[in-house]
């Protein structure tokens, strides 16, 4: 039996997956059985939707639905599919005082502006569903550096919070890059400048952040991953 | 309000409890009716658990698959005297999930899992996420209004004050909903983990 403080300690701490807890797969009765599977669809469909704008930033609309008219858009991220995919992720970095997983593509600072420079997975941590991942994409010429991030089963939040994305450096140095919602379906693409150097901030971080005028990091960091 | 809650809660668990004796007859007597309403009923906690260790949603599948075909095999082996059905699937989850882990440990593993092979504290932490299913499940079958008001007050970290300003509703009653959803919670609890 559990306890109330136990209970407590739960519900304080047991993360969102307590809260929403990962969709398990469906039965395959079949090969446990040998019976007929079950009667229902085993293949749910994932509707990406325009994602909104929040502080000012625009969020870039999802792969499905590119609109004729962001041409500029629609190029950067065709870009970025014909370079990245069947890319097989980096192995795991150690980064001294922030052990997370993560895989990255080395930086090329001799490409073009509209050429992605890097790649960053950020995955979840303890308090955001295991599902939950955010793909970083760094853009970098002459004008400064841009982020577009493509975030995947976050939690939706209430109305007034938002998810953001930091980049943290050492001795608990952190700079805001940007915020960002995520859809009905956990799904999110949001563009942003870069202000800092990867090199100098070497994780990118996913807080959610509640609308309190505190600009500082939350404590609730979703996912994360080194540069 | 508390009566009242506790009788609804005790006309509950008798219909939990007999629809564990039911779903445990069905898999013993090998029928696959039984298997699929045993996984839509403990299937979501299950997974909690498994994720929660394993860390990787399709390696997860995969174990998760395992531990009901294990149920499915040792079926006449489930010992109503000994716990519940669902924590009794929590059980060999856990078990499952771990060998996973056990099996992978020549791959590269989070630090953090890394640290908690090390350091042999493994196996609480496991247990206590075996609980943290069961309070995530008991949740899912609180009424929604009482699971948002304790999910704005624990997760979100709201204060009984601030719920009533953000949802309208008067504070006597966010602070008597919130009693009554965590009194329903440790009785859901219960029942969960009591035998049928």
């Amino acid at each position: 039996m559990i306890d109330d403080r136990d209970l407590h300690r739960h519900l304080e701490e047991g993360g969102a997956d307590l809260w929403d807890p990962p969709t398990p797969p469906p039965l395959d009765l079949a090969a446990i059985t040998g019976e007929a599977p079950a009667p229902y669809d085993l293949t749910p469909v994932r509707r990406h939707s325009l994602a909104s704008r929040l502080r000012g930033r625009i969020l870039v609309p999802s792969f499905g639905l590119v609109a004729g008219g962001m041409a500029c858009v629609a190029l950067g991220l065709g870009l970025g599919a014909v370079v990245f995919s069947g890319e097989a992720p980096a192995p795991t970095v150690p980064v001294a005082d922030v052990p997370t997983p993560a895989a990255s593509t080395p930086l090329d600072p001799t490409a073009a502006r509209t050429t992605p420079q890097q790649r960053v997975v950020l995955r979840h941590l303890d308090a955001s569903p295991a599902q939950a991942v955010a793909v970083a994409t760094v853009f970098s010429g002459p004008d400064g550096s841009t982020v577009d991030v493509t975030a995947d089963g976050l939690p939706p939040l209430r109305s007034g919070r938002f998810y953001e994305l930091w980049a943290l450096g050492t001795k608990g140095r952190m700079v805001s890059i940007g915020t960002f919602t995520v859809d009905g379906q956990g799904h999110a693409q949001a563009s942003m400048s870069l202000p800092v150097s990867l090199k100098k901030f070497p994780v990118l971080d996913v807080s959610v952040e509640r609308p309190d005028g505190d600009p500082t990091h939350s404590g609730k960091s979703l996912l994360r991953a080194p540069v | 309000m508390g009566l009242s809650i506790k009788s609804r809660a005790a006309a509950r668990d008798p219909e939990r409890h007999h629809a564990d004796r039911r779903i445990a007859a069905g898999l013993a007597a090998g029928e696959p009716a039984a298997l699929e309403a045993l996984y839509a009923e403990t299937s979501r906690a299950c997974f909690s658990v498994v994720v929660g260790i394993v860390r990787d949603r399709g390696h997860a599948e995969d174990v998760q698959q395992q531990v009901y075909a294990e149920v499915w095999r040792r079926a006449a082996q489930f010992d109503p005297q000994r716990g519940s059905l669902l924590t009794w699937v929590l059980t060999i989850a856990r078990s499952r999930a771990l060998d996973h882990l056990r099996r992978r440990a020549d791959q590269p593993m989070e630090a953090d899992t890394l640290a908690a092979f090390a350091g042999g504290a493994e196996e609480r932490g496991y247990d206590d996420l075996v609980q943290r299913a069961l309070v995530g499940e008991a949740l899912a079958q609180l009424p929604d209004g009482e699971r948002d008001l304790l999910r704005m007050r624990f997760w979100d970290g709201l204060s009984q004050t601030e719920i009533a300003d953000a949802t309208g509703i008067p504070l006597g009653t966010v602070k008597s909903r919130m009693t009554a959803g965590l009194a329903r919670l440790k009785q859901t609890l219960d029942a969960m983990e009591a035998t049928p």
